[in-house]
């Protein structure tokens, strides 16, 4: 009797340990990286330009402390979302964009991500990656305005989370439409101060 | 038996001067959790420390029928918590203007709807919860350099984005193992030492811990020693020191019961009332800042751009335990395992060595020679 007793200890102790250390190991796992979030932030200033066009922003991750200090350990970075808002805009006359009085509406803006070759950007359209589309973009809108979120497609956040590990350098091209009713060929904007930040989920062991 | 006394005299001063053991260096945030603002590291954490503090005060005891001699033993445990859904998110402090929509507009995206303006607070995952939210930031007026807000002046009005860390989706959290020495006396009292040095950061950190228990329904004749009843109170002090940087203690104080059959089978259970206190102080590493990285330049908290070191308060969510179990003694061994009704309900199994038994009072039984029992026989057989 005695000896059945201590077999059935010895199994039952055995197949709590082994149900344990599972538990212990998914634990460890699981703190085993850090994930965290990152705002990139584009403050971008044109002179000049005209619609339709593309503007050309450039991107070292490395001038992020957070990316910095923890790019040798980084096992994820994914883009998840990106808003876009207008700061300022000069008309073609110079006079700054009232938000309540002017109306100026872009058809699109689209927004591509393309990494650096060579210490420059490739020429080849292939290898720009959309990271989305707004459309119908009417200024009075997105003037200082934040609400304006897309998340990144999910095909594209994999490509990009794949080539980032390795090239942390990278473009975003804003693609401007032409304006709603726009009479000649080009229409010209003195001046646009334009913002978009990318929130980046980055995750790293630890 | 003055020596067992003296031995665990020396191991209790010895517990107590190991905590005190001086380092110098202080703790240094890993260059992960930089960004955090003190209160949001304490929200971010709570869920955890609740899980150490409850971990340190789960095993405490198991049967409440103390022996009435010397023992010695050693026991094993682990245990694992189930985190509730509400410890999963803590509400983060937000830029000090964020919801004054004259200086700066925010907006965040979740679950597929747009979330305008949020100011104070917003929920944010802890260490066990999921995906955090960015909240995309607009200032009103960029070429202000500083907003008085409330009495106090915005950094400026270039308001910028707030992002936070991630949970680690853990909705079942393993804790922290326990080995505890056993010394029961003959007055049905049971003490139990922890002690465990772990390296933090080149430094020691300490953690060791007292619980002592007391049976006491004897002294009141509550029950008939053949029930096999017993109802005891315990107390438990716990510490772990890692001086400067961590201090973190916490105690426990309950009553409880228990009832044995003669095949081994004893059933548990008890409540405690628990607390816990500590501090948190850490330096953020400032080696490699430079006033052009982007992330510390565009952080909109003016606690995470001026740098400086970092502290808060170590609180936990729990304050009660509700807890039944069940032992099994075969020969040396005791296996037991307890569930545990608490802010982060437990589970918890072990497994006690008991090595030494000594002092045990003999029983009075008649012993009868051998002749005796012949003279018996034939004085039975003559009265018949």
């Amino acid at each position: 009797m005695k000896n059945k007793n201590k077999y059935i200890i010895l199994t039952i102790s055995l197949l709590i340990v082994v149900f344990l250390s599972s538990c212990y190991q998914n634990t460890i796992d699981a703190l085993s990286s850090f994930k965290f979030q990152l705002a990139i932030l584009f403050d971008s200033e044109y002179r000049n330009k005209f619609a339709p066009d593309t503007t050309i922003d450039f991107i070292n991750l490395d001038d992020y402390k957070q990316y910095r200090d923890n790019k040798d350990r980084i096992k994820k970075a994914q883009f998840l979302q990106f808003n876009y808002w207008i700061d300022s805009l000069h008309l073609a006359n110079n006079r700054p964009f009232n938000p309540k009085t002017d109306n100026v509406e872009f058809e699109f803006i689209k927004f591509y991500l393309v990494f650096q070759e060579g210490g420059g950007m490739p020429s080849d359209p292939g290898k720009r990656f959309l990271l989305g589309t707004f459309n119908n973009v009417n200024v009075s809108n997105y003037y200082r305005n934040p609400e304006h979120i897309l998340v990144v497609p999910e095909d594209v956040a994999k490509v990009i989370e794949e080539a980032v590990k390795v090239n942390p350098r990278f473009y975003i091209i804003s693609e401007y439409s032409k304006v709603k009713g726009q009479q000649g060929p080009k229409e010209s904007f003195p001046y646009i101060w334009a913002r978009f930040d990318i929130a980046i989920r980055f995750e790293v062991s630890l | 038996m003055r020596k067992l006394t003296n031995a665990l005299l020396s191991l209790m001063i010895f517990f107590l001067i190991s905590s005190n053991l001086t380092s110098t260096e202080p703790i240094k945030l890993t260059k992960n959790f930089t960004f955090f603002t003190e209160k949001n590291m304490q929200g971010y954490f709570k869920p955890l420390i609740t899980s150490v503090g409850e971990s340190m005060n789960s095993n405490l005891f198991t049967r409440a029928l103390y022996p009435d001699y010397w023992s010695i033993g050693l026991d094993i445990s682990i245990m694992g918590m189930f985190i509730p859904d509400d410890q999963k998110y803590y509400d983060a402090e937000l830029p000090l203007a964020y919801g004054n929509t004259s200086v700066v507009k925010n907006a965040l995206l979740s679950e597929g709807a747009i979330i305008k303006d949020v100011g104070g607070t917003y929920k944010q995952p802890t260490v066990y919860g999921g995906p955090s939210t960015t909240i995309f930031a607009a200032p009103q007026n960029k070429f202000t350099k500083t907003t008085s807000y409330n009495g106090e002046l915005v950094p400026d009005s270039s308001y910028k984005s707030a992002y936070f860390a991630e949970g680690n989706d853990i909705s079942f959290m393993a804790g922290l193992p326990s080995i505890q020495l056993i010394g029961a006396f003959p007055s049905r009292t049971e003490l139990r030492l922890r002690f465990l040095p772990l390296p933090v950061q080149n430094e020691m950190m300490i953690y060791w811990a007292v619980i002592l228990k007391q049976q006491f329904d004897h002294f009141f004749n509550l029950f008939d020693p053949d029930d096999h009843i017993g109802l005891a109170v315990h107390f438990a002090y716990h510490s772990m020191n890692r001086d400067p940087g961590l201090s973190l203690s916490t105690f426990a104080v309950g009553v409880h019961a228990s009832k044995a059959w003669d095949f081994g089978l004893t059933a548990y259970g008890g409540i405690q009332y628990e607390g816990l206190s500590g501090e948190f102080k850490a330096e953020r590493e400032r080696g490699k800042t430079s006033v052009l990285d982007f992330d510390v330049m565009n952080n909109p908290y003016p606690e995470v751009r001026k740098g400086g070191p970092i502290s808060f308060a170590l609180e936990s969510f729990n304050s009660f335990r509700l807890l039944g179990g069940l032992s099994y003694r075969t020969g040396i061994v005791e296996l037991h395992a307890d569930a545990a009704y608490a802010s982060q309900p437990i589970l918890n199994i072990g497994l006690t060595f008991w090595f030494a038994e000594w002092g045990k009072k003999e029983e009075k039984t008649e012993s009868i020679e051998r002749y005796e029992k012949i003279e018996r026989y034939e004085r039975i057989k003559k009265n018949d």
